[in-house]
């Protein structure tokens, strides 16, 4: 849990510079394409997201085919990457398993970024209540427990996909709505959006058009950063049993039940961690990656 | 100056306030019954039950209970736990300093590590020290903090037997044990804020040793190191400020884990066993301290700002 | 064994209860070379002597799997905080090693020969620990605090069956029973059914913060969710025992840490070792396994109004349906039994051997039953588990492949366990996967599973009249062979009835450290009473 919630690297320094890029897209991406950690990871990325995508196709066996005589082997010819608990092929359920904990990880940001970020401009544009209202509300959140959150959600509504997104996306929204907000004060006071307001620009206009597209940057930073750490927020829930629920394999839950069998088999909680962590990396250098091309005073 | 803190002290209240009866609104709401959880599951009749209930004055309206534990408040009593019966206030007394103490040390750690760090990196750019070091730093921020726990005390606590694997033991009852009992769980919380707080230290040196400034002092032929500790690090600490900010405040809510795996009695594990348990003044009371010192640390850090960047002034 | 505790061999009884006081006694001696004859009590004969006298003091950490949520000693909360309170209370009879019923603060006992008049002679010269003396007195309090409706006791409904309790002089005390019931004498070797000193209860002391017992350990201090801690009854009525200074109990809720802490050499007694971690324990040099068979049960429960399980044809199916050596292997590791027959263990003299292999893993015959029932191509429907205690969760994630594998689209609803008692005690599921323990030796513990009423029954929707009749009449018949032959038609009707699938047995074990000596696991169900062996525990200083 700590791990998860705790980081917004780079949200507070990169909101205050990145703003000021404004830069076409070309030499961004010219960047980008000369990065070589960014290029690797972004094809990395294509790799387990293809992988998602056609496991259906790819899962030498069936997932959740059970065969408890041969439970928590190592890898062999039979099994590639060993079996978990119950017998289950391990490299199956991690393919299987890339797709959950990719489409939880997807849906909760989405959630999270377009809320948050609504939030975020909605409070610095208008100020006043709008800024009570959303921002403060962000405020609750943040001083909310998260643990508390989503065991109260999930003993709430049931454990399930749906509201394992819920929760984590609750728990991410804080951090977009606090950086859009940020970069929306500073963006406000620009020159551009002072001329749309005076030629009488409507304000979701002037939100869509001259705000929103200027807060881009900081927000793709933090996408891209969140993106890993839901990952890792799913395992810690999954951990305390507030994860996917069974028998649907998730990185994050096969690494919380495989951690009980580390003195069985090391295998079984290594293959889902190095999942993740292979992920995160490649999320992380991403937003790494994005955050130097998007600062044009770091060029060298 | 003071009129800035005393306004945001009583923004903090207020915020508090509708924390806490949130959180009494969704403790309240969710499934499960303190009751059950005092009588057990077997034999449970309707008549015990509600007997039960009206010892606790759980047959009250869920309002006037809030309100009474409220008014409690106001004379510094957190009310008595449901299922142990012991005040919540001795309790917390007991609990808070101990989850403290684990994200002092961790932030400490993560300081000492982390900054060092982060200035080589970021004097190297591109060269091994920085792969070598952004690395370790993304590796860090990559590893489920569960499994780095495990590691760890399978290693030093069970394979090697170095160090205890889990546990308390109190710094008055033997001051060596308490710190060897801390060394783990507070490394293990360090992984993951040594890696965030090197990242943040790194790119925000990179964007202040690019402003104009110090490119100006390095012209004026200042000496290289002078530049980089002396005027670069200060301007870069500001958004690290904030990063350890924000890691303490989560990791208020946030040792959950930690102290799970290593058996740490501190306040995250009393949430837990509330929320299980359904103890709702527990819950109350835990959540309450959190929120309060999770604002308090904000405005902290806030001022903290001031301190390290002159050119901040809040009205 | 059982024959001591049938009510038709009360002089037997008697006779079997003098002979362990006696054997007692002369440990009672307080001289070593008198302790030394302890063992041989155990059966263990020579292996244990060689471990040399019994050396008093020493303290000793003991990992329980649960913070005790209360220690009133009359409401169970637990195994966890039974241990705790077997050690700081005492009751009139106990469990003692080999899973004999042994006289505790009760000398003897008459059972008139209509079985409804007990007359306890209570031992003499027992104080409380607050030097308060213990009488009859004490005993009456007791019994009246269990029956009380408001206290929640957990054997108030057993209690209820004595009608009075005359405290006849200060060492003599008389029960009296609306109707005969064979399984009294065990009701009251409950660590429920503590004995509570009068003067305490009406001082109006809290029992849930503090605890006055006769044990051989006092309580000292708790904070819950870090340590409770108890010290040597200096005034133990047994002279010499206990050997330990200090216990400390420290709740590790996470089994693997437990483990750990017992690996690392943190504490010295581990209680519910993982049965996956059961053989780690067994190879590590300074490591040993107390172990018991038949501890406990993993079962499925139906909401018997819930359809489809409204109907019986649907709920036999199911049980054919279950891999239960699936259930052993990979949840128990091999450390369990299938049970593919009635739930009277094998070690009791009440079981139905003709029943074993009613119900073997034959999905065949399943989809068969299933098709008779109108349900050819399955149904839906969500099984209730917890994803707090693994072994549930296993069991849940099993039953639901097997089920899924005949065509019964199944899903798993898993809340936390606080969740699960109210959705459960509500009947708000429509089948749920348990493990529990038959808390008594004799057979009528089904009584407390199946008769119309019961709590279980209750939160299934299960009634039958002719399981109601034949529990009563098991209850109230006092001839063994009679009775055998009752329980035989009770768990054949169960069978076929199958408001419950029997899935397995569990193992039960505590891990504990090479040097520690004196403590047994108790055999069966009363492994759950083990902690009474504390009190012949030592460690070599």
């Amino acid at each position: 849990m700590a791990s998860a919630t705790a980081a917004a690297p780079g949200s507070a320094g990169a909101a205050g510079s990145i703003v000021g890029a404004r830069s076409t897209s070309s030499p961004v991406w010219r960047r980008l394409r000369d990065n070589p950690r960014v290029v690797a990871s972004t094809a990395m990325l294509a790799v387990i997201i293809a992988v998602a995508v056609f496991a259906p196709w790819l899962t030498p066996q069936d997932p959740m085919a059970m065969s408890t005589g041969e439970r928590l082997q190592g890898p062999s010819a039979a099994h590639l990457l060993g079996t978990d608990e119950y017998g289950r092929d391990l490299l199956s359920r991690i393919i299987r398993g890339s797709r959950t904990s990719l489409v939880v990880a997807l849906l909760s940001v989405t959630a999270a970024t377009v809320i948050g970020t609504l939030f975020g401009v909605v409070g610095s544009y208008f100020g006043g209540v709008w800024e009570i209202v959303t921002m403060r509300s962000v405020d609750v959140l943040l001083t909310f427990p998260p643990i508390l959150l989503a065991i109260a959600v999930v003993a709430f509504l049931g454990p399930s996909m749906a509201n394992l997104i819920g929760v984590i996306a609750l728990l991410y929204l804080p951090r977009f709505a606090r950086i859009s907000y940020g970069a929306g004060l500073q963006v406000k006071q620009r020159d551009y959006v002072e001329a749309a307001r005076v030629v009488g620009a409507r304000a979701p206009r002037i939100l869509g058009t001259a705000i929103l597209p200027n807060i881009l940057a900081p927000i793709f930073v933090q996408i891209s950063l969140s993106l890993g750490f839901a990952i890792l927020l799913e395992s810690g829930l999954s951990f305390l049993g507030l994860g996917t629920p069974p028998p649907e394999p998730s990185w994050g839950n096969m690494v919380g039940v495989g951690r009980g069998y580390l003195r069985q088999s090391g295998w079984f909680v290594l293959w889902p961690s190095l999942a993740i962590s292979l992920t995160i990396l490649c999320f992380n250098t991403l937003g790494d990656g994005l955050r130097d091309s998007l600062d044009p005073r770091l060029k060298r | 100056m003071l009129a800035y803190i005393l306004r945001r002290l009583a923004q903090a209240v207020v915020l508090v306030f509708v924390v806490a009866t949130l959180v009494a609104a969704f403790i309240h709401l969710i499934p499960g019954d303190p009751v059950y959880v005092i009588l057990g599951e077997t034999n449970v009749t309707p008549e015990r039950v509600a007997a039960v209930r009206a010892e606790l004055g759980l047959d009250r309206p869920i309002p006037l209970q809030y309100a009474e534990w409220l008014a409690g408040l106001t004379r510094g009593d957190f009310g008595d736990s449901l299922t142990s019966g012991r005040p919540i206030g001795g309790d917390l007394l007991l609990r808070l300093p101990r989850t403290l103490e684990l994200i002092l040390v961790s932030t400490l750690l993560s300081v000492v590590i982390g900054v060092p760090l982060g200035v080589l990196a970021a004097s190297y750019r591109n060269r091994a020290p920085d792969l070598a070091v952004s690395t370790f730093a993304l590796i860090g921020v990559s590893a489920p903090v569960f499994v780095v726990g495990t590691l760890l005390l399978l290693l030093f606590g069970v394979l090697w037997g170095v160090l205890p694997a889990t546990g308390y033991v109190a710094f008055g009852d033997d001051p060596a044990r308490h710190l060897k009992h801390l060394i783990l769980p507070s490394v293990t919380l360090a992984t993951l804020e040594t890696a965030i707080v090197l990242r943040m230290t790194r790119s925000s040196m990179l964007e202040v040793l690019a402003e104009d400034y110090v490119r100006t002092a390095r012209a004026k032929g200042l000496d290289g190191r002078l530049v980089l500790y002396g005027h670069a690090l200060r301007n870069a600490l500001i958004p690290v400020l904030t990063i350890i900010g924000i890691q303490i405040g989560s990791a208020l809510g946030g040792t959950v884990l930690v102290e799970l795996i290593f058996n740490w009695p501190g306040l995250s594990s009393y949430l837990v066993t509330g929320i299980n348990q359904r103890d709702y003044p527990v819950v109350q009371a835990v959540v309450l301290v959190i929120a309060a010192l999770f604002i308090l640390l904000n405005l902290l850090t806030d001022l903290v700002y001031a301190v390290v960047d002159p050119r901040i002034r809040y009205g | 064994m059982m024959s001591t505790r049938r009510p038709d061999g009360t002089i037997e009884l008697l006779a079997g209860g003098f002979l362990s006081r006696r054997g007692l006694l002369r440990v009672g001696g307080g001289t070593m070379a008198a302790a030394a004859g302890l063992p041989l009590l155990t059966g263990e004969g020579m292996a244990a002597a060689l471990q040399g006298d019994p050396q008093p003091g020493g303290d000793l950490t003991f990992g329980l799997s649960a913070d005790p949520p209360n220690l009133d000693p009359h409401i169970d909360s637990g195994a966890a905080a039974s241990t705790i309170k077997q050690l700081v209370y005492g009751t009139m009879v106990r469990y003692w090693l080999g899973g004999e019923l042994q006289p505790n603060l009760a000398d003897s006992w008459e059972i008139s020969d209509d079985g409804l008049e007990y007359t306890f002679a209570l031992h003499p010269g027992v104080t409380f620990h607050d030097g308060a003396p213990f009488t009859a007195e004490d005993v009456k309090a007791s019994i009246e605090r269990m029956q009380d409706g408001a206290v929640g006791a957990t054997l108030q409904v057993e209690m209820s069956l004595i009608e009075e309790v005359v405290a006849e002089d200060e060492l003599t005390v008389r029960l009296r029973l609306g109707q005969p019931n064979p399984a009294m004498i065990e009701y009251l070797a409950q660590p429920d059914a503590a004995i509570m000193s009068k003067a305490f209860l009406d001082a109006g002391t809290d029992p849930n913060t503090t605890m006055v017992g006769t044990g051989p350990f006092t309580f000292v201090s708790r904070e819950p969710g870090v340590r409770t801690e108890l010290a040597r009854n200096e005034g133990y009525f047994r002279e010499g025992l206990p050997y330990l200074d200090r216990i400390i109990f420290v709740p590790y809720t996470d089994e693997n840490t437990r483990v750990s802490a017992l690996l690392g050499g943190e504490i010295d007694v581990a209680d519910y070792v993982p049965w996956k971690d059961m053989q780690t324990v067994e190879d590590d040099p300074n490591l040993k396994l107390a172990l018991g068979q038949e501890a406990a049960f993993m079962c499925v429960i139906y909401n018997v109004e819930e359809p489809p399980f409204d109907n019986p044809l649907v709920r036999s199916a199911l049980s054919y349906a279950y891999d239960r050596q699936a259930i052993v292997d990979a949840v128990f590791f091999g450390r369990g039994s299938t049970i593919t027959g009635g739930l009277i263990p094998t070690s009791s003299w009440a079981h139905n051997a003709e029943l074993d292999g009613t119900y073997p893993y034959d999905p065949a015959r399943a989809q068969e039953l299933l098709a008779e029932a109108g349900f050819a191509d399955g149904f839906s429907v969500t099984l209730l588990s917890t994803s707090q205690y693994g072994m549930h969760q296993s069991s849940a994630e099993i039953a639901q492949q097997n089920l899924q594998a005949i065509g019964i689209d199944c899903q798993l609803e898993l809340f936390d366990w606080s969740t699960v008692v109210q959705r459960q005690t509500e009947g708000s599921y429509q089948f749920r996967i348990h493990g529990l323990s038959p808390e008594l030796v004799d057979p009528d513990f089904l009584t407390n599973f199946f008769a119309s009423g019961s709590a279980f029954s209750r939160s299934s929707n299960f009634a039958d009249e002719e399981i109601d009749r034949l529990l009563a009449e098991g209850r109230t018949t006092l001839d063994e062979a009679a009775r055998k032959e009752i329980y035989l038609q009770l768990e054949r009707r169960l069978l076929e009835l199958s408001p419950w699938s029997f899935l397995s047995w569990r193992e039960q074990g505590e891990g504990l450290k090479e040097e520690i000596q004196g403590y047994e696991h108790l055999p069966g169900s009363t492994g759950f009473k083990s902690a009474v062996t504390l009190e012949q525990a030592w460690r070599p200083s």
